[in-house]
């Protein structure tokens, strides 16, 4: 099932869409490396879309929505990101004056992970689009002033769907699935199984506000989607098969075409 | 950065795999206990190369070779601190098979990015490290959660890619049960293992820290560098000292 579509190739072209797909793996991972390192601008300037209409209709998808459309990629992963970290670096130049934190740079004290293993990818038979399916099991600290941190492993899919512009291609749909968050320094049996609204901060922290609210991925319930929605071969991109804001990822069974 | 035509791309898509393979040997090794090998099977010989650990960097053949040996010296003190601890269980045990016991070592690299020269000369890569492990202390086998990045330069030679420059860097390294950034529980000691105390890494030829482990106000810390496509080696930046 899993095969590419039996359409032929010269073996030149044939070589170039390995190379194609090395140079996507490589890509996702320079994103995130970037997205580890606190460099969110840089990483969507450098490897999302920048066509006008591809950067319109580019997503960002978090459990609870999708952000549409650069400027609500841009709000979500760096606005709410450095404002973030705005809060944090207050919280320890107010608690500790005497610490000398004042022109300390954003991120005092965080540490982050997100790392792409385990890939799908597929690129389209018309090679103007590709699908990629990675799992992205990292980690996340925020020091506290009081000398602890809140510190968690953290583990998600990650659904991208680049676009060709040129030659160049460029990350244009992407969801992160957050599955599951462990605190880090606590026991399984002592987390609690299913968490009340007011303890669920450490999951939906990475949520916010999104352009299109809706159901993407239930963490509680969501596996049976999953299958789905994993990338597979294709011919050309159809937006309903996709990984945007219109696609196929958070749909219902009952509003799916089977 | 040149334009690559198909039999060019063929050939970078097979050293590609190469110095995958080459990580994943280095993963394996850690993880079957054969530390005491990586810079014989994977490591130049030429006399410039270097390792970058937190704690500084050890330069040279002698300096690099002396750093896995005495990871295998550990490794062989830990099992015969093991074997005193547990005498009934690994009393019949061969001195070879005694090797590793009592420790696991789970080092996978993943999230590559990799840039051959397009001289094909040299190569360079960055991993994540995300792994675990357990070191055998005075106070027996103790877990921990480690998070960093292996970055490398390598060199082409006879018998084809082999390490030149490696930074092998430890982000978070966290006792398992604590969260990140909190004192490790101390545990009492045992008898068995009190020879642990005897143990001790080389000093790095270079001292000096390249990377603190994370603390709860520690400055915002990156990764080392990410690859970017170059010519020559001149052109780049070096993963060395």
């Amino acid at each position: 099932m899993y095969q590419e579509h039996n359409k032929t190739y010269t073996d030149d072209a044939y070589i170039v869409r390995m190379w194609e797909k090395e140079y996507l793996q490589d890509m996702v991972g320079r994103f995130m490396f970037a997205w580890s390192n606190g460099e969110r601008q840089e990483a969507l300037d450098k490897y999302w879309v920048q066509k006008t209409h591809n950067r319109r209709d580019a997503s960002f998808g978090v459990n609870n929505g999708f952000y549409v459309g650069m400027d609500e990629v841009v709000r979500h992963f760096v606005e709410a990101y450095e404002n973030e970290c705005k809060a944090d670096l207050k919280a320890f130049q107010d608690a500790r004056p005497e610490k000398g934190y004042t022109g300390a740079d954003l991120g005092l004290g965080k540490t982050t992970l997100h790392d792409c293993t385990t890939p799908l990818l597929y690129i389209a038979d018309d090679g103007q689009t590709a699908r990629y399916l990675c799992y992205d099991v990292g980690m996340d600290a925020t020091g506290k002033p009081d000398g602890t941190s809140k510190s968690y492993f953290e583990i998600a899919l990650c659904f991208i769907e680049f676009i060709k512009e040129g030659e160049d291609w460029k990350i244009w749909h992407l969801i992160w699935q957050h599955d599951f968050t462990i605190e880090a320094g606590k026991a399984y049996d002592a987390l609690p199984r299913i968490l009340a609204p007011e303890d669920n901060a450490a999951f939906t922290r990475h949520h916010g506000s999104p352009t299109k609210p809706f159901d993407v991925y239930d963490d509680l319930y969501g596996w049976e989607y999953i299958y789905w929605d994993m990338p597979a071969p294709y011919k050309t991109y159809e937006e309903e098969e996709g990984y945007g804001p219109r696609g196929k990822v958070g749909k219902k069974y009952y509003d799916r075409i089977v | 950065m040149k334009k690559l035509y198909p039999d060019a791309m063929l050939e970078r898509l097979e050293w590609r795999r190469d110095i995958r393979n080459l990580m994943g040997r280095i993963s394996a090794d850690y993880s079957v206990r054969e530390e005491g090998k990586i810079y014989d099977r994977y490591w130049s010989r030429r006399e410039d190369v270097c390792l970058g650990v937190n704690e500084g960097w050890y330069v040279g053949p002698e300096a690099v070779a002396g750093y896995y040996r005495a990871l295998d010296e550990e490794i062989i003190l830990a099992a015969q601190c093991v074997k005193k601890d547990f005498p009934d269980k690994v009393a019949e045990l061969s001195e070879e098979e005694l090797k590793g016991i009592g420790a696991i070592s789970y080092i996978p690299v993943d999230s590559q990015v990799i840039e051959i020269a397009d001289d094909g000369q040299t190569a360079k890569a960055l991993f994540n490290i995300r792994g675990s492990y357990n070191k055998v202390t005075v106070s027996g086998p103790i877990a921990y959660w480690l998070f960093g990045w292996a970055a490398v330069d390598f060199v082409m030679e006879a018998d084809g890619w082999r390490i030149w420059h490696m930074q092998w860097l430890r982000n978070v390294n966290v006792q398992c049960g604590t969260s990140f950034g909190e004192a490790p529980e101390e545990f009492p000691e045992i008898e068995a293992y009190r020879e642990m105390a005897s143990f001790h890494m080389p000093e790095p030829t270079v001292a000096v820290t390249l990377m603190e482990n994370y603390y709860t106000d520690r400055p915002f810390t990156k990764s080392p560098k990410v690859p970017e496509p170059y010519e020559t080696f001149a052109d780049t930046f070096s993963y060395g000292l």
